[in-house]
């Protein structure tokens, strides 16, 4: 009746539809924000982990970079290891962004799994400087961040405090909430280190001998924790006394007052370095970044927002003392350390991260 | 209590806030008896319906059942049914269901529960729809189910709440007769409620008629068409004809009114103070269109307006002085004719057929 | 009009035609779905740079236990929190579904709280609260009713205090906008015919309550599944829940084949938890099915046994309340000349508003956190300082993000609201066949992990260009919506009589009239609930959010999330606090907007 009268009407009018649909693709193939901003000639955009890097890394990266240049170097925040929206973006041609500062094993990742990162073919004095360690092809490291061992200093006061990660593990002697990283990456190396072996030992690890070592202090751990801003949380409140995290997230803490240590002895450090993706036609203005952000007195302004290592030794002849301390790669902190074997993690993360899992629900 | 009525409601009132529902409400129904409660919407017949079933509580007041004082007694305590406005039918449940669902409140043995649902189902003569669910039945279907459903656990009284009101004219006439043959033929006890005066005068053997949150005027649908105690009653039922008159006084037992014009006419006593202004009452069918020579007890001139022919009936319609219209209302006699718009006619009445209401 | 003549007018129309209400569901879903995601759950069964045929991830699911343990503890998870979510919810929707106007707005309010603060901010509000040294445990303390801190978190217990918290809205919201179309005349016709408060309850408000139990238990359940946040970082040792594992693949890992084998595996096996569903509650309960097939054979055996149980249950539950309402009557006997007292009301109120104020609290703790001077979210916040409400209103991000987000969560409501509202409209009243597949595929947003629709949208709109678009954005988060709103507005549609708009169209209104004038006033709370669910989802979505804007458009949850990099800080409190007033003062005034027009 009536309302099938009304559902033909609508069939019949196709011609109408036909026109909606014209406009709409209109709508769809309206220029993209991202499109108006890159083809802009001299802009290229930059990757960062967000939040106080992108402030710190205007003041000390793009905004000198663009007065020296003219280039204007934008900077976006990505999610946490963009490892899957690269390898899109140069699948697809779609360069939303020009350049990324990743992490080391994001990098390794972007490399081994196929060519999504380009060659920097770089140089200027300050990278020939640079140690070697934070050089690759297709990347230049910028800063350290290292997982250490942080404590509450009012859980042990009068008390012996605890000195490295076989503390951690002594449950006896030095008792109180711990909290473990719920991931391999870390996890692992610690607690080889707690058992023994030597940090130069780390690689390649000995997973049984982990385990075994992690199932020492299984029961005794209060908090698996998943996320770095939660570690900084579980510090400041007290929620937990003992808690390997990066040394970044227990700064933010420090920083806020809360009466926490940090343990630099064996610490597990990696680093973010600059990365261009493959194929951005803005390539070369991108290389001109990496030149300039290369830069010992722009690595030191940047160690004011975050407190992470700069990798250029020469920095800390512009970051005061009272920060330089805080910092992974000063040279007080940076020994006996263990650098993070992406490489070996590249083959085995996927097999421990299982083996992990398991373990915890079993 | 002196005498046992099926249910006697003293002084109830219920408000909401400042808004008074019902107050002073007072009726005894009896045993068998057909009583509607008729008025227009926000009278408060629905209002004192719903504290007859326990469904609201009343402020103050008494409701007793059976001579038993159930003013606050929970609904599944008093022994009513009640049949609403959109039949309430259990829509998740089949007919069968739905019409077993008192009885298995009760812990009717399952035996007995079929032979009642079929019982009530041949009395509204639905047998064949005992499987279905509720939305697959006709509105006046399920109108009898609903009744059906009442009428299966033999409730002392049943109240409905404007039954009809859903369906259209002809269904309506249909189940109004219906309704009452039930009523006339299983002797049931049934308080009804309606705003549609000729239903309530069809059904009813006592009308309760109500305005403005109390009770008007009670009493058998004669009673209150032809004695109206009150202008609302005498306008709310039926046609009426009123007229502004003064009270006279009295008139050889008779009580005399004078018109804004000077006419005077005459009523039965009434118990109207002689200077009073009132209200003049007459239905149109007593008005009689005199011939020049036709005296009556009563006698007013006016223009004739209109002359309808409505089948058996005819009705003038005629302007007095002041621009007031009289109708009178007469059997048709043959086609109509002689009589021009216009012209000068004299309606005459008796005085039994006055009433005079005060204002 | 006889019964024959009514169903005949009832009857579909037998042509293609009928099915042009699922149209637009069909051709969205399938384009921004189903072939993009179908294409990347495709890398799953072939190897990778050959291209040939593997069964090889599959293999390694089913081989390695901890993916099926995995799975496993997700669906318990999201069991018990649905369960958690129906009971809780149940008495608080009843109570708004049965109190008056004033009551309900104000309770509605405090209902919908938890919507309005981002995903991050709740669960940190709970971490404070529930933590060690968080406020519950020093009150505890304190009032000396324990002695040592008690574990509220960080355990199963938390996992669940945080996911029932985040989504008993939805079940609630569900539920109301069902038990708001029960006729309020068939409990009381039930005590008229002689049922006490339990039977009447039991045997006819609740089951004609179940569509929006259904629905309700439905969303929960689904939305359950793809939580993986409040887990992690409530939750313990064993909790962990499947989409992180898909994460972990997807991004650390960039093993798109294996995240999309797992995927897969939690696709099917959500899908076959809907179809037990289906078959034991019947999607009947939500989907309604054509009348006339209903009588006699009312659904498969399955469903038939659980009606049965479930109408014994029902009964003996409503029997057995009675007897205690007939026990509490000898001890107290009630007289018929004094107003009883309304003992089961006042539990009902109780049992709400202890509910409620579960609700409510983590928001009313966020409030005044938002002015600590301290730079972490803590308890007891120390006062008093605008600190974080002047970085807000300093930065255009925020201030921009904000507004952003706000306008694509609208757009994005409203292109799910045109989407499934037409396709809720057909399942729920014309039969077809595969009715039960239909509503997968329409779930099936809701089940694939977020971070795969991401993956997939981005590969899709690198091709028509709507990379750093808000229209990419809006159509994205309107693929998640639009399940959503199919359910609820399914749901609402399951008690409406159609006579009503039959009656309509007799009285001369065509079918979009009819629509306008009739069924959507009548389904209304149905249709605002649907609203709301969309417009919640985008406002509170961050993975597509970040793919499809590739981090240069930027929306609240991503600004959020940018935030808490380091730290979790009261800006976020400061802004949740802010977008609460903001949604509150719009309720508000639609509310008043609403009388004002009921007035005229």
């Amino acid at each position: 009746m009536t309302k099938h009268i009304h559902l033909g009407k609508l069939v019949l009018g196709r011609r109408k539809v036909l026109k909606l649909a014209g406009g709409a693709s209109l709508v769809l193939a309206a220029p993209a924000y991202w499109r108006k901003l890159s083809a802009q000639e001299k802009t290229i955009v930059v990757r960062d982990p967000g939040g106080p890097y992108t402030k710190g890394f205007g003041e000390a990266f793009y905004e000198p970079f663009t007065k020296a240049t003219g280039i204007k170097a934008v900077g976006v925040a990505g999610q946490h290891e963009p490892t899957s929206l690269i390898k899109g973006m140069v699948d697809t041609k779609s360069y939303t962004w020009d350049m990324a500062l990743l992490s080391r094993s994001a990098h390794d990742q972007l490399i081994s799994e196929g060519d999504y990162l380009e060659k920097l073919n770089v140089t200027s004095k300050h990278i020939e400087t640079l140690p070697a360690v934070h050089k690759a092809p297709a990347y230049l490291g910028n800063d350290v961040f290292a997982a250490i061992l942080a404590y509450r200093e009012d859980a042990f006061k009068g008390k012996a405090a605890p000195k490295g990660w076989k503390d951690f593990w002594n449950v006896k002697d030095f008792p109180g909430r711990r909290s473990l990283r719920k991931h391999p990456f870390d996890t692992i190396e610690e607690a080889l280190l707690a058992d023994g072996v030597a940090p130069k030992n780390v690689y390649p690890c000995d997973i049984p001998r982990a385990f075994k070592s992690l199932d020492k202090v299984k029961k005794d751990i209060a908090v698996w924790w998943t996320g770095g801003a939660q570690t900084s949380q579980l510090l400041k409140t007290g929620e937990v006394d003992m808690c390997p995290t990066w040394n970044g997230r227990a700064q933010a803490a420090i920083d806020e007052g809360a009466p926490v240590k940090i343990i630099w002895d064996q610490m597990v450090w990696s680093s973010e370095g600059w990365c261009i993706i493959k194929g951005t036609p803005k390539a070369d203005m991108c290389r001109e970044f990496v030149k300039f952000a290369v830069d010992p007195q722009a690595q030191a302004a940047w160690t004011k927002h975050v407190a992470y290592g700069p990798t250029h030794p020469e920095a800390y002849k512009f970051i005061p003392a009272e920060r330089a301390k805080v910092l992974p790669t000063h040279p007080d902190n940076f020994k006996n350390d263990v650098e993070v074997d992406n490489v070996y993690w590249g083959k085995h993360k996927d097999k421990v991260t299982e083996q992990l899992n398991a373990w915890l629900l079993a | 209590m002196t005498e046992k009525h099926k249910l006697t409601v003293r002084s109830l009132r219920k408000t909401y806030g400042p808004v008074v529902a019902l107050t002073d409400a007072s009726l005894d129904l009896e045993e068998g008896e057909f009583l509607t409660l008729l008025g227009p919407s926000g009278s408060g017949k629905t209002t004192m319906l719903m504290i007859i079933a326990g469904l609201i509580q009343p402020d103050s007041g008494e409701v007793s059942i059976d001579g038993k004082l159930a003013t606050y007694a929970p609904p599944f305590k008093r022994d009513i049914g009640m049949v609403f406005q959109n039949y309430a039918l259990f829509p998740h449940m089949t007919v069968r269901e739905n019409i077993a669902f008192p009885l298995r409140m009760r812990r009717v043995p399952d035996a007995r529960i079929a032979d009642e649902v079929k019982r009530v189902l041949d009395i509204v003569r639905l047998p064949q729809v005992a499987d279905r669910l509720p939305r697959q039945l006709s509105g006046g279907q399920q109108q009898r189910i609903a009744l059906a459903r009442c009428m299966v656990y033999r409730p002392s009284i049943i109240l409905m709440d404007e039954p009809l009101g859903a369906l259209d004219k002809k269904l309506r006439d249909e189940m109004q007769l219906e309704i009452k043959n039930l009523h006339t033929e299983l002797g049931i006890t049934v308080l009804y409620v309606t705003h549609d005066q000729e239903e309530a005068m069809i059904m009813s053997d006592r009308i309760c008629l109500m305005n403005d949150a109390r009770i008007e005027q009670l009493g058998t649908p004669a009673d209150l068409y032809f004695k109206p105690r009150s202008v609302f009653a005498a306008s709310f039922l039926g046609e009426s004809n009123l007229i502004d008159v003064t009270v006279a006084g009295t008139e050889g037992g008779r009580t005399a009114m004078r018109t804004a014009d000077g006419t005077t006419l005459r009523a039965p006593l009434a118990a109207v103070p002689a200077g009073a202004a009132a209200k003049m009452m007459v239905r149109p069918e007593r008005l009689h269109v005199l011939g020049p020579t036709d005296r009556a007890d009563n006698v007013i001139e006016g223009a004739l307006d209109q002359v309808i022919m409505v089948g058996g009936v005819t009705k003038y319609y005629v302007k007095l002085k002041g621009d007031r219209t009289v109708s009178a209302t007469q059997l048709t006699q043959g086609p109509v004719g002689g009589i021009e718009r216009g012209a000068k006619v004299r309606l005459g009445w008796a005085a039994d057929s006055t009433v005079v209401l005060p204002t | 009009m006889t019964a024959a003549a009514a169903s005949a007018f009832a009857r579909p129309r037998r042509s293609w035609g009928r099915f042009l209400p699922l149209l637009p569901v069909l051709v969205f879903l399938g384009f921004l779905f189903l072939y993009p995601v179908g294409q990347l759950l495709w890398l799953s069964v072939v190897e990778k740079g050959s291209g040939d045929l593997t069964a090889a991830h599959y293999a390694r699911l089913l081989a390695v236990p901890v993916y099926s343990k995995v799975l496993l503890i997700t669906f318990e998870t999201s069991a018990w929190c649905t369960l958690f979510c129906v009971l809780g919810g149940y008495p608080v929707a009843y109570l708004l579904a049965t109190t008056g106007d004033k009551w309900r707005n104000n309770l509605m309010l405090l209902v919908l709280l938890p919507f309005w603060t981002s995903f991050l901010v709740r669960t940190f509000a709970w971490i404070v609260l529930l933590g060690r040294n968080g406020a519950i445990n020093k009150w505890l303390q304190a009032l000396g009713i324990t002695d040592a801190p008690l574990g509220l978190i960080y355990n199963f217990a938390g996992v669940m205090v945080g996911m029932t918290h985040a989504l008993m809205p939805l079940a609630i919201i569900s539920m109301v906008s069902v038990m708001e179309n029960i006729d309020a005349n068939l409990p009381r016709a039930a005590s008229t015919l002689g049922a006490r408060g339990g039977q009447a309850f039991f045997r006819i408000y609740f089951p004609l309550s179940l569509p929006g139990v259904a629905a309700g238990g439905l969303l929960t359940f689904i939305t359950a599944i793809g939580f993986f946040i409040t887990p992690a970082l409530l939750g313990g040792r064993q909790q962990i829940m499947i989409t992180q594992v898909i994460i972990e693949q997807v991004q650390d890992l960039m093993n798109w084949s294996f995240g999309g084998a797992v995927s897969m595996l939690l696709l099917v096996s959500a899908l076959f938890v809907f179809w037990l569903y289906d078959r034991a509650l019947g999607m009947s309960t939500l989907a309604g099915g054509s009348p006339a097939s209903q009588v006699g054979d009312r659904g498969t055996w399955l469903s038939r046994g659980f009606a049965w149980v479930g109408d014994l249950a029902t009964a003996a539950i409503g029997r057995a309340c009675d007897l205690a309402a007939v026990a509490w009557e000898t001890v107290f006997p009630q007289r018929p000349d004094k107003p009883p007292v309304k003992i089961a009301r006042g539990v009902l109120w109780a049992t709400a508003l202890s509910v409620v104020a579960f609700l409510a609290v983590p928001t009313f703790f966020i409030i005044p956190v938002s002015f600590t001077t301290e730079g972490f979210i803590q308890w007891p916040p120390k006062f008093f300082s605008w600190r974080w409400y002047d970085t807000v209103f300093e930065s255009p991000t925020w201030i921009a993000a904000i507004v952003r987000s706000l306008t694509v969560a609208t757009l994005s409501a409203g292109v799910a609201m045109l989407i499934g509202t037409p396709a809720a409209f057909f399942l729920s009243r014309q039969s077809m066949i595969g009715k039960t597949a239909m509503l997968g595929v329409i779930l099936s947003p809701l089940i694939i992990p977020r971070i795969i629709i991401a993956v997939a949208l981005f590969y899709f709109y690198a091709k028509l260009g709507l990379i750093g678009t808000n229209l990419g954005l809006i159509l994205g988060h309107a693929v998640l919506a639009v399940p959503y709103v199919v359910v609820t507005v399914m749901a609402v549609l399951k008690n409406y009589d159609e006579r009503l708009d039959q009656a309509a169209s007799s009285l001369g209104a065509n079918r979009w009239r009819t629509l306008w004038h009739v069924t959507f006033p009548l389904i209304r709370a149905g249709l605002i609930a649907a609203f709301i669910f969309a417009f919640v989802t985008s406002l509170d979505e961050l993975t597509i959010a970040l793919f499809v804007s590739g981090g240069l458009v930027t929306t609240l949850p991503k600004q959020m999330w940018d935030d808490a990099l380091l730290k979790v800080s009261p800006t976020l409190a400061a802004v949740s606090t802010l977008l609460l007033i903001f949604v509150t003062f719009m309720i508000l005034a639609a509310e008043y907007l609403r009388r004002r027009a009921v007035h005229k």
